[in-house]
């Protein structure tokens, strides 16, 4: 199970955002932790910022269409990482992002995700299984 | 950062060697992903079945060509989207491209 906290979006403290600490290395296994914004507009795994993605030394493997909210199509560099994830490695895509560090929905698949939303509330991330089809 | 190329760049260049194989592909491998190496134009295909195809695909071709750097199209589509991006994460895009525009 993975815990976090809600706080506020913005210095003005406006909005609210749950965040929650992650591990993510390069190829040398050399784990760092970040806190990253849950954010269930994304799809992909992991965004960062270009100076965390040169801080980890993460591998550039390739550039790929992605579609920004207002549908249009843009060409984002997305490298290789490692994450521990509930306590397990799991290999991961890394988006460059110029933004704080966001994971999204295909890190949160097969997990249910509780958010209190009010300045301090709790935020869990747990493993589930789900049910047969 | 580590790439030579911006990734408007490299998309071009992925582009463009995707449009010299389209016609065999789309004759061949018709809704398959295509993962192609920028630097070599060496190329994998396979089943698409979402984005961990995509990385399946893309470690492969990792395998032969450790220093590749890739680009992806779904054969005879009109696009690939690898993800979609959320409003904050699209706010925070056009903020960078803008501030790019005004240097």
């Amino acid at each position: 199970m993975i815990r976090g906290v809600v706080r506020p979006a913005r210095t003005d403290g406006t909005g609210f955002e749950a965040i929650v600490p992650v591990d993510i290395a390069g190829s040398d296994w050399r784990f760092q932790s970040l806190e990253a914004v849950v954010d269930t507009g994304y799809t992909g795994w992991v965004s960062l910022p270009a100076p965390i993605i040169q801080e980890l030394s993460l591998q550039y493997v390739m550039t790929r269409s992605t579609i920004l909210a207002n549908g249009q199509a843009v060409a984002t560099a997305t490298y290789a990482a490692r994450m521990l994830w509930h306590g397990q490695p799991l290999d991961v895509w890394v988006q460059e992002m110029n933004n704080k560090p966001t994971i999204g929905t295909d890190l949160l698949y097969q997990c249910h995700l509780a958010i209190d939303l009010w300045d301090g509330g709790g935020v869990v991330i747990a493993e589930r299984t789900p049910p047969a089809p | 950062m580590q790439y030579d190329k911006t990734p408007e760049e490299a998309a071009a260049i992925g582009r463009q060697i995707y449009a010299r194989m389209q016609a065999e592909l789309e004759a061949n491998h018709w809704g398959r992903l295509v993962v192609i190496d920028i630097n070599s134009g060496d190329y994998e295909v396979g089943d698409y079945v979402g984005r961990s195809s995509d990385m399946a695909i893309t470690r492969n071709l990792l395998l032969r060509r450790p220093q590749a750097h890739t680009w992806a199209e779904l054969i005879g589509k009109k696009q690939y989207a690898f993800t979609q991006l959320s409003w904050q994460q699209t706010a925070a895009y056009l903020a960078a491209r803008s501030e790019q525009a005004n240097d």
